[in-house]
């Protein structure tokens, strides 16, 4: 246990400290009277628990709680002031401190009190985080196992399968449930639940499915930084439908043995969000390739639809363009 | 000496440490789509070690969390010592277990879950085949 004081009179902080250490005893004590001893002392000592004047000669209580919290942010922190009135104590206690107590000698005691239920407190709140960050933690590799065991069960399915065109339906569900699983993990990775860098699912999308391939495969991508920002709601089926237009200019491509060239293209243009993917070498689709083709269409319609946009696909003998606007 | 078109490829005995076993049988189609033999399987750290003890392992694939009191990462330790080269499959995004697995030397750490495509794609470049 580390605490510090900070206060211009020195009888003043021999007192709080009296006060304070019989109720930590064996707590580690630093004060500070000014401010190059303040930014000395915190170079290399971070203080659990910060007792702090508000009116000091050299900077003031707000100030001091700002610096230390720089250094420590789960510091807890109590101000012990001459200059008692509610405004300040108002202020004090929006500024982030615990708790403010006036000065006095009946008021050592009450100062004792509260930074021992301040300091209660902070680290009551501190296991909380900590077990809450183990809990998503601990949800967050279920989650991955269980999306794994499903991949492998859809592979272990399509391997059993005899007929090609049920086989590409398989391995189709099981890109879509891939894509849904890198989406995942770019929400994981934001730190902020509600927004995913959609750049980076796109370029990893892309590195996944060009990876069926094969060297065959050269994506490039052209990616607005502005427009990749994206919240969860819009990620996940526009996710979805830069899937299905991936897989299916690649899957056009297939028949080829040259080199295949795929583009994607992520931008803002006038309050929409577009999206465009280029691939040569595509053909008109057959077969079981024609059923697959398909049903990616309407899946792309279909959310399309849920998010009030538009696609549009023009085909030519030496390539398709896919492009997706969506409004935001 | 190869000749051209058919580019220097070596069949790798892959011992595959997973303690999930459709995940594991995964694992061991991929190993043998790419024309691999799988040497062994392995759910425990200590099943994985007498593997590893036993020789003619060429590549180990580790889950991390694994049943018994080992994990991967410690199978991997024992596999580098035997200079065995090994890559991770696993679900966990701790920072903490991955900078352990990386301090290990991975060829690889596939995130669960992975595609078939990125574990081939690693398999092909152990191998040796330029043309991967």
């Amino acid at each position: 246990m580390r605490i510090l004081f900070v206060d211009d009179d020195p009888d003043t902080r021999e007192l709080a400290i009296r006060a304070v250490v019989q109720e930590f005893p064996g707590a580690t004590v630093r004060e500070a009277a000014d401010l190059a001893g303040l930014e000395r002392l915190l170079d290399e000592w971070i203080p659990d628990i910060l007792v702090s004047d508000f009116d000091l000669r050299w900077s003031d209580g707000m100030a001091v709680f700002d610096r230390v919290k720089g250094a420590n942010p789960f510091c807890c922190a109590v101000m012990f002031t001459g200059t008692g009135n509610e405004e300040l104590a108002v202020r004090a206690l929006k500024h982030g401190f615990d708790d403010y107590v006036v000065k006095g000698s009946r008021q050592l005691r009450r100062l004792a009190v509260a930074v021992r239920s301040a300091y209660d407190r902070a680290r009551k709140l501190r296991d909380v985080g900590e077990n809450r960050d183990l809990v998503l933690k601990e949800l967050y590799h279920r989650l991955h196992n269980n999306l794994q065991i499903v991949i492998s069960l859809l592979r272990l399915t399509e391997r059993a399968l005899a007929n090609e065109s049920d086989r590409e339906h398989i391995a189709d569900l099981g890109r879509r449930i891939q894509a849904l699983s890198v989406l995942q993990e770019e929400f994981y990775r934001s730190e902020d639940f509600r927004k995913v860098n959609f750049a980076s699912f796109l370029e990893r999308l892309a590195r996944n499915l060009g990876g069926m391939m094969g060297e065959r495969v050269q994506i490039s991508s052209d990616l607005e930084q502005d427009a990749a920002e994206m919240p969860v709601d819009l990620a996940v089926p526009f996710g979805l439908m830069a899937n299905e237009i991936l897989t299916d200019a690649l899957r056009h491509a297939f028949p080829y043995e040259q080199p295949v060239r795929l583009s994607v293209k992520l931008e803002r243009s006038g309050g929409h969000l577009v999206l465009t993917v280029t691939g040569d070498g595509a053909t008109v689709s057959s077969g079981s390739s024609a059923a697959a083709s398909d049903l990616s269409s309407r899946i792309v319609r279909r959310l399309a639809e849920q998010l009030e946009g538009d696609v549009s696909t023009e085909r030519t003998e030496k390539g398709i363009t896919c492009r997706i606007r969506v409004p935001l | 000496m190869s000749h051209q078109g058919s580019p220097v490829t070596s069949r790798l005995r892959v011992l595959v440490v997973e303690d999930e076993s459709l995940v594991a049988d995964y694992v061991a189609d991929i190993v043998e789509d790419e024309g691999h033999e799988v040497a062994g399987f392995a759910a425990s750290g200590e099943k994985a070690i007498q593997h590893l003890e036993a020789g003619r392992v060429h590549l180990a694939i580790l889950d991390i969390k694994l049943k018994g009191s080992m994990t991967g990462i410690d199978v991997a330790v024992a596999a580098r010592e035997r200079s065995i080269p090994h890559l991770f499959i696993s679900g966990s995004g701790d920072p903490t277990t991955r900078v352990a697995a990386d301090a290990t030397g991975p060829l690889a750490f596939l995130q669960k879950p992975f595609s078939q495509a990125s574990l081939a794609s690693i398999l092909k470049m152990v191998a040796g085949n330029p043309r991967s």
